[in-house]
């Protein structure tokens, strides 16, 4: 069976490179191997998916609702496939970056073990099931956080920790309140029993897990500790969180919300996009009130979230796969924005210069590569993000909800020009005169520069070729919108 | 029994917050361990109390004979219990190297993150 395969793939990878410490150059290659293998195992499981629609495995056989179910459909399928891929250029980006010191350290074991721990958040159909990878995939981003181990990044690492194991005892208490209420934790399942539940049961339950998930994925008001420690670590580790860890917030509210309780549930379809949109807000004022680059990025990530968490609560079947998809190509612009950053704050001679301008002079096509993955970000043809927020603001319209449809665009627009400040003030603008002078360039490393530009092309791919992700993420928003599939797989025993 | 169990719950939380707002990282800690426990509190009152048998299997049978406790909350806290206390120790060790690098685990002076001024 292929679906434990991510998993296991990413803890033996773990600990094939936590043994090789001591040959570096092999470390790094073998972890860049065990990430080449991720990609292909998630085709291979996005190809059955394609074919057969849901497919579903019961770990040591024990049957659905009693055994530990995992099952992959489309979203799970391509939330894999992206999440290899983002996961592939971290580490060759960060054959780049990272030190020797943080690398003996352990910092590829870690990165796989997010890895495995994501993926299995993906696969698995149990609600105790996914708490138990949030724990998994929260401990390895603990480890990327301090591998680096300096004053900043522990005060960084604290603020995450305290408010992340908050919300993972949110997460607890809702489940084991659901787990009362039903006696059901298989989600296909829960959805069978979520019917027979009073209505004080369906909003507390349903609370304390938008709770949990919404301080997971950075929304509104629940978002400060992600400006409060993504700039501290290692630009790759940065880049790693911003890609997967927000994203499988989102991606456990696409899931339990639409297959356990259903968006028709007073109050939760409200609370999304009102949520969403005061997240979109936050998050591009924020941007703005920025000036160092990661500082923009950070607040950039929970301007995303909030569309994606919006386009959740229209949960029209084009509203679903437009969360989707957007979702899935923002993971692959946010690894893209990090990595440029850190050759863009690699030329200005450290971060702290970076807004002292005057890059374009010295590095056109580094603001050219920079541009790439900022106006994906702010959803501007011929990149992916446009098919995105094509799809979603389809589906506000078509779903009559006219003012997400306006904050939507409107925070397009701030985006557009809180990128733009951040090409000008560090390319077009001439060097501020108190700042030092930029250093002599020097040949920039070769799997940083690789890592950019792959993700650069993927990137103008995706958006100069959309049909065949759209008609995939088409897929997985019908299949979200009319889970019978879904829970025909599972509970009903087909392969 | 049930209120006393709940009961117990409120109070754990109610002292946990308290803990937790202090201000101080080893307090912090300190209620959100508490806190955690007040959670597998709630696990185990969810699985409904009762005074029954251990849910044991007596050998050569199949099924356990007459009313046995639930096993399932009891499988999940202990899930629950070794994740936490991992996370904690954790948790633990990284305000340990907090007041070695900066001498205090007040938060509120704690900025090499999020400096104060610009």
């Amino acid at each position: 069976m292929l679906l434990p395969a991510p998993i296991a793939l990413g803890f033996l990878t773990a600990i094939i490179v936590f043994a090789l410490r001591g040959a570096p150059w092999l470390q790094r290659n073998v972890s860049l191997l065990g990430a080449l293998l991720q990609i292909v195992i998630a085709y291979t499981i996005v190809e059955e998916v394609a074919l057969y629609g849901v497919v579903s495995a019961q770990m040591s056989g024990w049957p659905a609702p009693f055994g530990i179910t995992l099952v992959a459909d489309a979203l799970s399928a391509a939330m894999l496939l992206v999440t290899s891929i983002a996961g592939f250029f971290v580490v060759l980006f960060g054959m780049s970056e990272i030190s020797p010191r943080s690398q003996h350290l352990g910092f590829h074991s870690f990165v796989h073990m997010l890895l495995g721990g994501v993926s299995g958040a993906f696969v698995t159909g149990d609600l105790f099931n996914l708490y138990v990878w949030f724990e998994v995939l929260l401990i390895a981003s603990f480890g990327l956080l301090v591998v680096q181990g300096g004053r900043k990044q522990m005060d960084g690492a604290i603020r995450y920790v305290a408010l992340n194991l908050i919300a993972t005892v949110a997460f607890l208490t809702g489940v084991g309140l659901l787990y009362g209420a039903t006696g059901a934790l298989n989600m296909a399942d829960l959805r069978r029993a979520a019917g027979l539940m009073s209505e004080t049961q369906v909003l507390v339950t349903a609370a304390f897990l938008l709770f949990a998930f919404g301080a997971k994925a950075a929304m509104f008001p629940v978002f400060f500790w992600l400006p409060a420690s993504y700039h501290t670590p290692y630009f790759a580790t940065s880049a790693l969180f911003s890609a997967l860890l927000t994203k499988v917030g989102v991606y456990s509210m696409l899931r339990v919300f639409t297959l356990i309780y259903g968006l028709e549930t007073p109050f939760l379809a409200d609370a999304l996009i009102w949520g969403g949109m005061a997240t979109m807000v936050a998050g591009v004022l924020g941007a703005l009130a920025q000036r160092e680059i990661r500082l923009v990025l950070a607040w950039q990530v929970i301007a995303s979230i909030g569309l994606m968490v919006a386009a959740i609560g229209v949960g029209t079947p084009g509203a679903l796969a437009g969360a989707v998809f957007y979702m899935t190509q923002d993971m692959l612009v946010k690894v893209a924005l990090f990595a440029t950053a850190w050759l863009v704050a690699r030329r200005a001679g450290g971060e702290d210069q970076v807004p002292a301008g005057g890059l374009w002079l010295q590095a056109p096509w580094l603001g050219a590569l920079f541009l790439v993955p900022a106006l994906a970000l702010a959803g501007i043809p011929p990149f992916s993000g446009f098919w995105g927020k094509v799809l979603i603001i389809d589906a506000t319209l078509k779903a009559e909800a006219w003012l997400l449809t306006g904050v939507a665009l409107a925070v397009g627009l701030l985006t557009l020009y809180s990128m733009g400040k951040v090409f000008a003030e560090t390319f077009w603008r001439a060097r501020a005169e108190d700042a030092p002078s930029l250093p002599a360039p020097e040949p920039l490393p070769r799997p940083a520069m690789l890592a950019t530009l792959g993700l650069a092309g993927l990137i103008t791919l995706v958006g100069l070729f959309p049909a065949v992700f759209i008609d995939f993420t088409l897929l997985a928003g019908a299949q979200l919108a009319d889970p019978s599939a879904y829970l025909g797989t599972v509970l009903g025993g087909q392969p | 029994m049930d209120l006393i169990m709940i009961g117990l719950i409120g109070l754990m939380t109610t002292v946990s917050s308290y803990m937790m707002m202090t201000g101080n990282l080893l307090r912090f800690l300190l209620g959100l361990a508490l806190l955690s426990n007040a959670v597998n509190l709630v696990i185990f009152e969810a699985g409904r109390l009762s005074f029954a048998a251990p849910p044991l299997i007596a050998v050569g049978q199949k099924a356990p004979v007459g009313e046995v406790a639930n096993a399932l909350p009891q499988a999940l806290i202990l899930t629950a219990i070794v994740i936490g206390f991992g996370l904690l120790a954790f948790a633990l060790l990284l305000v340990y190297r907090l007041f070695a690098v900066f001498g205090t685990v007040e938060a509120d002076d704690l900025t090499a993150a999020e400096p104060r001024k610009r």
